[in-house]
């Protein structure tokens, strides 16, 4: 299952990486800090999953999504955030799920599963 | 796709019935005010998509989300509720999606498409339906083999008609050519009878082959089978839809008429077979009990003409039928006709002393009385 992870801060691809390097069949295929090369990325590869912070210093993940689902109706949006209050607006762009920071490994893991299990029907 | 809705305000339910009655591939199987009650039906059926409420007097949605989770059931849940306040804890519970009350129409039919988007293997189903059953085995009322050309099969021979019968009752399963022999050849001797049965085989399978059906016909050296997973066999339908409608209520009862409909005459119709004795009564007890299912929900839903004209026919196919008796004099006190529901009492008492020697039951009497009386006030 391909993966990309958008989060401005370095340390989170790092321990979203550490995290996710425990599930085999997860492969990540890109770490973005901002939108618009995350944009790109998207636009000309195939991706299952994306891990999306959304307070970001240009565009927010929230904004971002609504533009990925124009085109990119299939990709499953999970957020991950340290802000609670989105909850709402992520259910409006159909995020798959919503994680809240620090992101706990068992919490990570359920997603992921639950992800790969719908993959296979 | 299956969908089932709880809210304890019933105002809702309406509301959400007629949106979801917009949609085409949408089927209400089940409508709850609380969540017990929807419980106890989960644990038999299998749904695609539950509308729930959060705040509920009883158990509240979110609690209710998380009990089906954790004995592992995933079918898409989507919170309705006035509140927005639980979002956070909805996606806690794998909540497909979140609608804030009141419902926008747009709204929800997104999320209605979305989810029949990613429906597994709905599409694939659709296209072998079309590949593949197009030809029916119709045994309800008669015997007959229609392909999508609505082209009727001639039966050579009375046995290859019985052999087609007799398999299909047993459902694909292999059934030993001695059993064969001894239920549809018995009154002959032995060896005849294996050379009959070879014939036939034989005969059947090159009418098969006209539908391009031959290889469903299995053989070896002691067993026959006939597998009609690629076919539409209209007593195997029925019978599975009476099954699935084990509830008729007022979401079902368009689907429940069509499939009453489908009952077109008992099993192999005039064609009289000793083997064929208990399936055919087996049937016909399905049909009865099912259609009697249907007129109730009929009479609740005050279509008293139609439960009429549905419960006639179940005289007509068995004038003692207490069940059906009852449900027939309650449609009668609904159209406030007092002399025919007095007139039909008389009959039905005639009829059991006639038939039977005896009165109705005391049930059948008390309700009689009880709705005389209510027509008098």
């Amino acid at each position: 299952m391909k993966v990309v992870i958008i989060d401005d801060e370095l340390a989170m691809h790092l321990i979203m990486r550490r995290m996710l390097a425990k599930v085999d069949e997860i492969e990540i295929v890109g770490s973005f800090q901002e939108t618009t090369t995350a944009y790109s990325y998207l636009e000309n590869h195939e991706v299952d999953l994306v891990f999306l912070d959304i307070r970001m210093q240009r565009e927010n993940g929230i904004e971002f999504a609504k533009r990925l689902r124009g085109s990119h109706r299939r990709v499953k949006l999970v957020f991950v955030t340290s802000y609670k209050e989105y909850a709402s607006a992520a259910f409006e762009v159909n995020a798959y799920d919503y994680i809240v920071k620090p992101v706990e490994q068992g919490r990570l893991h359920r997603t992921v599963l639950r992800v790969l299990s719908e993959a296979g029907t | 796709m299956k969908v089932v809705i709880i809210d304890d305000e019933k105002g809702m339910h309406i509301i959400m019935k007629r949106m979801l009655g917009k949609v085409d591939d949408v089927e209400i199987v089940g409508v709850f005010q609380e969540t017990s009650s929807a419980y106890t039906f989960l644990m038999t059926q299998d749904v695609d998509l539950i509308f729930m409420d959060v705040n509920m007097p009883k158990e509240s949605g979110l609690e209710f989300a998380g009990r089906l989770r954790e004995i592992g059931r995933q079918m898409k849940i989507v919170f309705v509720t006035s509140h927005k306040e639980y979002s956070l804890p909805a996606f806690d519970v794998y909540a497909f999606d979140y609608i804030v009350k009141p419902v926008n129409q747009d709204r929800l039919y997104h999320t209605v498409k979305r989810a029949l988007s990613e429906m597994p293997s709905a599409k694939d189903s659709v296209e072998q339906d079309l590949s593949s059953k197009r030809v029916l085995f119709s045994c309800l009322g008669g015997m007959e083999i229609r392909s999508t050309q609505n082209v009727l099969v001639k039966w050579k021979t009375s046995k290859s008609a019985e052999l087609f019968g007799y398999l299909l009752i047993h459902k694909g399963r292999h059934v030993s050519r001695a059993r064969i022999i001894e239920d549809m050849f018995g009154e002959m001797p032995l060896k005849n009878g294996e050379t009959y049965l070879n014939t036939t085989v034989y005969q059947l399978r090159k009418l098969l082959d006209n539908y391009g059906l031959k290889e469903i016909l299995h053989s070896s050296s002691s067993y026959y089978a006939l597998d009609h997973s690629q076919v539409d066999v209209d007593f195997i339908s029925f019978e599975e839809g009476c099954k699935r409608m084990a509830v008729v209520d007022d979401t079902c009862i368009e689907q429940a008429l069509a499939l009453e409909k489908r009952y077109t005459g008992d099993l192999f119709g005039d064609r009289v077979y000793p083997w064929a004795r208990s399936e055919v009564e087996h049937l016909s007890l399905i049909y009865t009990s099912f259609t009697q299912r249907l007129c109730e929900a009929l009479l609740i839903r005050g279509d008293t003409q139609t439960a009429i004209r549905l419960l006639m026919k179940l005289i007509t196919r068995n004038e003692l039928e207490e069940g059906t008796m009852m449900l027939y004099l309650r449609a009668l006190a609904l159209t406030k006709n007092k002399e025919a529901l007095n007139r039909q009492y008389i009959q039905f008492e005639e009829t059991f002393y006639r038939e039977l020697g005896i009165t109705p039951s005391l049930e059948v009497s008390a309700l009689y009385r009880h709705l005389m009386s209510e027509l008098d006030v």
